[in-house]
C-alpha cells in the first residue's frame, strides 16, 4: 500500500475509536474489541519493519510477520463474532472450506513423499531421472525432493511430480553372487548358526550398480573401418576410473549419422557424474581428430612466434 | 427487525434501488471518464470501487429488506448460511490456492530474494517473494511475476549455492567445484601442465579470499550453453579460454567450460561464477555474444 493511503487510513482508524471511546456509548467488550483491533493495524507496519530491520533471514520475518497476524485474526474474528453470530459461522465455515481444498496440494506432496521413502524406489546419492532431468538425489523430503545436475546445479522438484511422473533408475540394486561354502570350511565352521548368519550376510549385501546410458549421434566423416579402435582406446582410459568397462550398442542410423549408447559402468554414481563429460571430450577429439585439430599446430606456432617476439621486444 | 414492513413493499424498494445504484454507477463511470487530469489507472481503481460498493448496499437491502427473512426458523438460517459459504468457498478456492502455496513455499525454503533461479522457462534473479507471488528479473530485463501455486508445481532450478562453513578453504572449494572441474573435463587438456594446474589453484583461492571479504556466504553458479561446430573446434576453444580470462575481471572468477553433448556440432557447456547476481543479469549477454563472435570468425 502507498504510504499515503496507509496515513489516511490510520488517522481515519484513530479518529473512529477516538469516537467509538468517547461518545458512541456501545457495550464495553466491543468498545475494547474496536480499539484493540484499531491498535493492532496501526501497530503491524512498524512491528515489521523493525523485525526486517532486525533480522536479515526470511525465516525469522515471516515467522514474526504470520505470529502477528494470526493474533490480529483472533481478534478480528471475535469482533465479527460480537457484531454478528451468523456472520461469524458463516465466515468461519468459508475460509475452512476454502483453505482445506487448497491442502489438498500439501497432504498430496506429503504422501508422495512417504510413498517415494517408503517404497525405496531410490536412495540418497543414486543416479536417476525424472521430469527431463538427471541427476543425482540429494535430498529427499516429505514436501520435496533435490537433485544435483550434470552440472551441478540444485533442483528442486515437488513430491507428487516425481511420484507421478516416470523415474528411469540408472542406479540399481542387484544381489552380489557369492560362492557357496566348499564342504571343508563349512566343517571347520562346526556351528549351524553361524552358517546361517553367513547366508543372511549374503542376502543382505545388496551392492548397487550404475549404469548410465548415453546416447550420441555420430557422423558419417568417422571412419567406420576404425571406430572401434577409436573407442577402445577411449575405453582402456577410463576402465580403471570407472571400474568397469565402457561398452557401446549401435542404435539406429540415418542418412549421414548413427546413433550409439554408450554404456558408462561403475558401482559408485558419483565417478560417472564426475567423469562422463571428461569421456565425451576424449571421445570426441579421438573421433573427430583431424576437424578438431585442424591448423591448431600452425596456429600454435604462430602463438609461440608471437610470444617469443613480445619476449624480444620487452628486452629490447 | 426487517427495514421494510411487507414483501411487497420491500421488493419495490429493492428494485428501485437496484436501478438506482446502476444508474449511480453509469453517472459516475461517464463523469470520470470525461475528467481529463485523472488517469486511467486511477480511473479503473475508482470505478471498481464504486462499484462493489454498490453490490454490497444491494445484497444488504436485498437480505435486510424482506420481512419474511427474519421470521425463517433459526435451524433452516443455519444452513442455508452453511450451504451458501460452501458454495462461496468453492468458487473462491483458486485464490486462496495462492496463499496456501505461499506458506508452502515458505516452509520448502527453495530460494531467497537475491538467487538466480530458473522457473517455468524464466531464467532470472528474484527480486521480491510474497505470500502470493514470485517477481523475477530475467536476462531480458523483463519482470515476471508467477504465482506461487505455479511455482508449487513447476521445478525449481536454482543456480545459487548458500555456502557452508567459508573459513575453511578445503571445504569451501569442495562445495563450489563443478562435477567437470573434478573429473577434470577441461577442453585444453593436451596444453594443461603443473604450471597452469597452480594457476588454478590461485585463482580458487583468490576467490575464497574474496567470499570471506563479502561475508555473503552466497556464491551463483550459473550455466549456459553454446553449440560449435567440429572444425578447427581446438584454435576456438584457445580464442574461448583467452575470453573467459578477459571476463575474470568481470565475474570474479574466471568462466569455465566443458563438452556435454555432441551431434552434428558440438554443445559446450559454460559456467560462470559470481559473487553479485546483478553482474550475471548485466555482463552474460555480452559474454555470449563474444562467444558467438569466435564460433562465427573462423
Amino acid at each position: 500500500m502507498k504510504k499515503r493511503y496507509y496515513i489516511l487510513i490510520s488517522i481515519i482508524l484513530v479518529l473512529v475509536a477516538l469516537w467509538v471511546f468517547y461518545f458512541s456509548g456501545w457495550e464495553p467488550i466491543f468498545i475494547n474489541l474496536i480499539l484493540i483491533n484499531v491498535i493492532a493495524y496501526l501497530v503491524r507496519k512498524p512491528l515489521f519493519s523493525l523485525a526486517a530491520y532486525v533480522f536479515k533471514r526470511r525465516f525469522y520475518r515471516a515467522v514474526i510477520s504470520i505470529t502477528v497476524n494470526a493474533v490480529w485474526s483472533v481478534f478480528l474474528l471475535w469482533l465479527i463474532f460480537v457484531i454478528s453470530a451468523e456472520l461469524f459461522i458463516a465466515l468461519i465455515s468459508f475460509m475452512i472450506i476454502a483453505i482445506s481444498l487448497n491442502f489438498r496440494n500439501i497432504i498430496n506432496n506429503i504422501a508422495s513423499g512417504g510413498l517415494l521413502l517408503m517404497s525405496e524406489q531410490f536412495d540418497i546419492g543414486d543416479l536417476i531421472e525424472t521430469n527431463n532431468t538427471q541427476g543425482i538425489v540429494k535430498e529427499i523430503n516429505l514436501n520435496y525432493m533435490k537433485i544435483r545436475e550434470f552440472d551441478g546445479v540444485d533442483l528442486v522438484l515437488p513430491n507428487s511430480n516425481v511420484y507421478s511422473s516416470t523415474i528411469i533408475k540408472f542406479t540399481h540394486g542387484k544381489f552380489k553372487v557369492f560362492k557357496p561354502l566348499e564342504k571343508e570350511e563349512f566343517e571347520k565352521q562346526k556351528y549351524y548358526r553361524r552358517y546361517l548368519k553367513t547366508i543372511n550376510k549374503i542376502i543382505a549385501a545388496k551392492i548397487k550398480t550404475t549404469k548410465y546410458v548415453k546416447q550420441m549421434d555420430i557422423l558419417g566423416s568417422v571412419d567406420p573401418e576404425n571406430f572401434e579402435e577409436h573407442l577402445f582406446k577411449v575405453f582402456d582410459k577410463y576402465e580403471p576410473i570407472f571400474g568397469k568397462r565402457p561398452d557401446y550398442s549401435v542404435d539406429a542410423t540415418s542418412p549421414g549419422r548413427v546413433r550409439i549408447n554408450f554404456y558408462i559402468i561403475s558401482e559408485k554414481p558419483q565417478l560417472v557424474f564426475n567423469y562422463i563429460d571428461a569421456f565425451l571430450r576424449d571421445l570426441v577429439y579421438e573421433l573427430y581428430s583431424d576437424e578438431i585439430f585442424l591448423g591448431w599446430e600452425e596456429y600454435k606456432q604462430e602463438l609461440l612466434h608471437n610470444i617469443d617476439y613480445e619476449k624480444k621486444e620487452g628486452n629490447s | 427487525m426487517a427495514i421494510f414492513r411487507t414483501d411487497l413493499e420491500a421488493l419495490i424498494y429493492v428494485i428501485i434501488i437496484g436501478i438506482g445504484l446502476y444508474l449511480l454507477n453509469r453517472i459516475i463511470s461517464y463523469s470520470i471518464e470525461r475528467i481529463k487530469k485523472i488517469i486511467p489507472a486511477k480511473k479503473n481503481k475508482v470505478n471498481f470501487i464504486i462499484r462493489l460498493i454498490s453490490i454490497i448496499v444491494f445484497i444488504y437491502f436485498l437480505i435486510e429488506g424482506f420481512p419474511s427473512f427474519t421470521a425463517i426458523p433459526a435451524e433452516y438460517t443455519v444452513i442455508i448460511t452453511g450451504a451458501i459459504s460452501t458454495a462461496l468457498a468453492f468458487a473462491t478456492s483458486e485464490i486462496f490456492s495462492n496463499f496456501i502455496s505461499g506458506i508452502l513455499i515458505w516452509i520448502m525454503d527453495p530460494f531467497d530474494i537475491g538467487d538466480l533461479v530458473k522457473i517455468k522457462d524464466h531464467k532470472g534473479v528474484i527480486k521480491s517473494i510474497t505470500l502470493t507471488k514470485v517477481i523475477i528479473e530475467t536476462f531480458d530485463r523483463i519482470i515476471v511475476e508467477i504465482s506461487n501455486s505455479d511455482i508449487l508445481e513447476s521445478t525449481v532450478l536454482n543456480y545459487t549455492i548458500k555456502l557452508k562453513d567459508i573459513e575453511n578453504y578445503y571445504r569451501f572449494k569442495r562445495q563450489i567445484q563443478s562435477p567437470q572441474e573434478i573429473g577434470n573435463a577441461r577442453l585444453n587438456l593436451d596444453a594443461f601442465d603443473g604450471k597452469m594446474g597452480k594457476k588454478q589453484e590461485n585463482e580458487l583461492r583468490a576467490l575464497h579470499k574474496l567470499v570471506l571479504e563479502s561475508k555473503d556466504s552466497v556464491i551463483h553458479a550459473f550455466t549456459f550453453s553454446m553449440r560449435f561446430p567440429y572444425e578447427r573446434f581446438r584454435i576456438k576453444v584457445h580464442k574461448t579460454d583467452k575470453l573467459c580470462d578477459k571476463y575474470k575481471e568481470i565475474f570474479d572468477f574466471k568462466p569455465k567450460f566443458h563438452i556435454f553433448n555432441y551431434d552434428s556440432d558440438i554443445h559446450v557447456k559454460f559456467r560462470i561464477l559470481t559473487l553479485n547476481s546483478d553482474k550475471l543479469l548485466n555482463y552474460q549477454t555480452d559474454f555470449a555474444n563474444d562467444i558467438y563472435k569466435i564460433i562465427r570468425n573462423l
